[in-house]
This record gives C-alpha cells, sequence and structure tokens, in this order.
C-alpha cells in the first residue's frame, strides 16, 4: 500500500528523523505532536493552558494536511509531564473533538523528549 | 470510514470525555483500561492480582460489546507504576488470554490518571470481517 508522509508547511519542521504523520490512504498516523509554535520554539511552559493546547494546534495541521480532522480521529495516545494538568488538558481536548470521543489513553511520565516539554499527543484518524 | 463508539453497560463510564473503544471496519481501537469496578470505583488498592484481574475483566468487556475477544487482540500497551509488579501482571494477563501471546510493550511510569491505580493497559484488536453490532450504550 502506498505511504505518503506528512510534513505539512504550516507547522515547524520536525525536530529530528522523522515526519509529522504517514497518511496509508485510510488511516493517518500521527508522530507525537509536542508544544511547540510555529517557528519551532518551546511555548513557554508557563503559559500552560498555551503550552497544553500547542500540540493539538500542530496535530490539527497534521490531519488536515492528511485530509483528515480531529473529528476522525478513533485513537489518542497523551502523555503528560504532570496529572494535575489532566483537567485542563481534556478542556483544550475537547475544543478539538467536538462531540468525538475516541479511544484515548493519558500517561504521566518523568520525562519527554525535551526537558521543556509537559505534554506530547499523538493520534490516529480513519477517514 | 463509520465509526462506532464502545461504552458497555458492564463497564464503568470512561472518566474523561472520551470512549472505551472505537471500532472502524475491522479494527478495535482500545482505550486504557483501568483497575476500575462498574461503579467507578478503585478496585483492589494494594492488590495488583485484583487490580490486574479487573483491568482484563473490563478490556474483555469492552472487546465483547465491540464484537470480539481478547483473542483478537494484535496489540497491548502495559503502563505499571512498579516493575516489581510486571511478573503478577503477566500471569494474570495469561489467565486471560491463554495461548494468545499477543506482541506487547511495557512501560514503568511514575503516576495514573487514577490515584490507587497500579497499572493500566490498552489494545489494538482485529476482526476477522466487519465487527459485529453489539449492545452499547455510548
Amino acid at each position: 500500500m502506498p505511504i505518503e508522509l506528512i510534513r505539512p508547511q504550516s507547522i515547524h519542521k520536525p525536530t529530528t528523523y522523522y515526519s509529522h504523520g504517514a497518511d496509508t490512504g485510510d488511516v493517518v498516523y500521527t508522530s507525537g505532536q509536542a508544544p511547540h509554535d510555529d517557528a519551532g520554539a518551546v511555548w513557554d511552559p508557563a503559559d500552560l493552558a498555551g503550552h497544553l493546547r500547542r500540540p493539538f494546534v500542530n496535530a490539527a495541521r497534521v490531519l488536515e494536511t492528511a485530509g483528515t480532522s480531529f473529528g476522525n480521529v478513533v485513537r489518542m495516545t497523551i502523555l503528560l509531564r504532570c496529572v494535575e494538568h489532566i483537567e485542563l488538558m481534556w478542556e483544550i481536548a475537547i475544543d478539538y473533538l467536538g462531540d468525538n470521543r475516541p479511544a484515548v489513553t493519558v500517561v504521566t511520565v518523568p520525562g519527554l523528549a525535551d526537558s521543556k516539554y509537559l505534554i506530547e499527543i499523538d493520534a490516529i484518524a480513519v477517514k | 470510514m463509520a465509526q462506532r463508539l464502545i461504552n458497555p453497560e458492564n463497564v464503568h463510564s470512561p472518566i474523561m470525555p472520551y470512549s472505551h473503544a472505537v471500532v472502524t471496519g475491522d479494527t478495535i481501537y482500545l482505550s486504557a483500561q483501568l483497575p476500575l469496578g462498574v461503579d467507578g470505583r478503585l478496585v483492589g488498592r494494594d492488590d495488583i492480582d485484583a487490580q490486574a484481574e479487573q483491568v482484563f475483566t473490563n478490556m474483555r468487556n469492552v472487546l465483547e460489546a465491540a464484537g470480539a475477544g481478547l483473542d483478537d487482540v494484535v496489540k497491548l500497551s502495559t503502563w505499571l507504576t512498579s516493575r516489581d509488579d510486571r511478573l503478577k501482571v503477566m500471569e494474570v494477563r495469561n489467565q486471560f488470554f491463554g495461548p494468545h501471546h499477543a506482541p506487547s510493550i511495557i512501560a514503568v511510569i511514575d503516576e495514573l490518571p487514577v490515584e490507587g491505580a497500579r497499572l493500566q493497559v490498552d489494545a489494538i484488536a482485529v476482526v476477522d470481517g466487519q465487527a459485529k453490532a453489539s449492545t452499547t450504550k455510548g
């Protein structure tokens, strides 16, 4: 099956050797989306809501580039550094998911790819 | 592609705005299953065997509501708060899965979304043909 790698111009370049997404036709897989701004800088964690929102902004653009959206997401993994952020994270997530209620796994972890990250999310969408 | 959300009556309501599973075509994506009884309360505080039994019971119930079973699981991800629990969890898992040794990843982490929970497990399952309809409340 042909696989199209997704590297949207609308978000930062991948930080290392990966693509932001892969589109297999019906199914779109995203990489872990991190709290980077469009230029690639890490969103200031002191702005917690902005920081937690940023991966959703980036994931939405990856999905859009692949011809789909959060409304078609069937599964997400959400990695948090602090379990206390879960309520705020969900408030933000609902802005993107709307009425969609996919399968989700939330994990709090002692570290992420960058020491300033407080969140990372990935998603699988089915067109 | 059409999606069907699975939230069976014999598993607690999701603790946040998600579904226990999504069926799309032949594939079933499960949320992480927690050691919560149907009333949503933690089962087996400080008892990893009881917690693991609850997690895999919930997983089986969600899969059955989606028209599948544990034999249809193609990938398991397990998060533990203590590496010392690993062998006990594997023993319980083996009781549920028998000879069906699905691909698996295990990670040890500091915390889980539910206070007192010592494990959560999610899964992807694939059924032969369209997943069967079943009773759901979601």
